[in-house]
């Protein structure tokens, strides 16, 4: 767990991004490539189900990555149906810290893979990243 | 940050998180309801809290029909400033109780939340 630190510490910080659960198997982009502008280290991301889920044995991977929808896999989960099932149910997507620094010209992007895809017909999401950096300075 | 919510039908008690844990700590400064979709629902109200942990009230609002019928319109959350402090280990949940509750049948908010922290260090 992060602590508070002195003048040198980090500062730790949340965003979140409602995305739909895509219909089909394809490859989807839920967001793609959104620049970030400055460097911050992914530490969790999390899934909160907004609308419930819905197709029969629905599962399918999710990524959050570094670059663009073949980028650095960041995070990742195979999310299934009963991930989906609560609204307000929250579902950890486990970060590969080695995997999580992004630098000023990094993108990030939500992507749903297409393989091993068993498709989903409804369910909303609202991703939760946290992320830390030092304390930034202007040009 | 920025939590987009559906306004539930009925008049059940809902959570749209339920216990998410931030880890680290930090305080909620300010929080406030903007419309996204217009609600409908004759006379709905529905009072929405950020809490921490099981039960402990950090910010209460009441979202009615009026409040909620215009896209960009809001309210500010009323914020206990003695409830407000998270430490690692405590969760963050927002629900909207079941007492009191008149039923809306559209409508999505984003309820924007903000807080502060000191620097923090790793482990």
């Amino acid at each position: 767990m992060p602590r508070e630190a002195g003048a040198h510490g980090w500062i730790f910080a949340q965003e979140a991004f409602a995305i739909n659960i895509p219909a089909g198997t394809g490859q989807v982009s839920s967001i793609l490539s959104l620049p970030r502008g400055f460097g911050a280290t992914i530490t969790a991301v999390k899934a909160v189900t907004k609308v419930v889920a819905a197709g029969a044995g629905g599962s399918r991977v999710l990524n959050v990555r570094k670059g663009s929808a073949t980028g650095t896999v960041v995070a990742t989960t195979t999310y299934v149906l009963t991930d989906g099932a609560t609204v307000g149910g929250v579902k950890d997507i486990p970060v590969t810290l080695a995997a999580a620094d992004f630098l000023d010209g990094d993108n990030l992007t939500i992507e749903w893979a297409a393989a091993g895809a068993v498709a989903f017909t409804a369910g909303e999401l609202t991703i939760v990243i946290t992320s830390r950096k030092r304390p930034q300075q202007r040009n | 940050m920025v939590i987009p919510i559906t306004l539930p039908a009925g008049t059940s008690a809902f959570e749209a998180i339920t216990d998410h844990q931030p880890g680290y700590r930090r305080f909620v400064e300010s929080a406030a309801i903007f419309t996204a979709v217009a609600s409908t629902g004759a006379g709905a109200t529905r009072e929405f809290r950020i809490i921490k942990n099981a039960s402990t009230v950090v910010a209460t609002g009441t979202v009615t029909l009026a409040l909620t019928a215009t896209p960009g319109a809001g309210l500010s959350l009323t914020v206990t400033d003695a409830n407000a402090e998270f430490v690692d280990g405590d969760t963050f949940t927002v629900d909207s109780p079941a007492a009191g509750a008149v039923a809306f049948t559209a409508g999505v908010i984003n309820l924007i939340v903000n807080f502060r922290s000191r620097l923090q260090a790793v482990s």
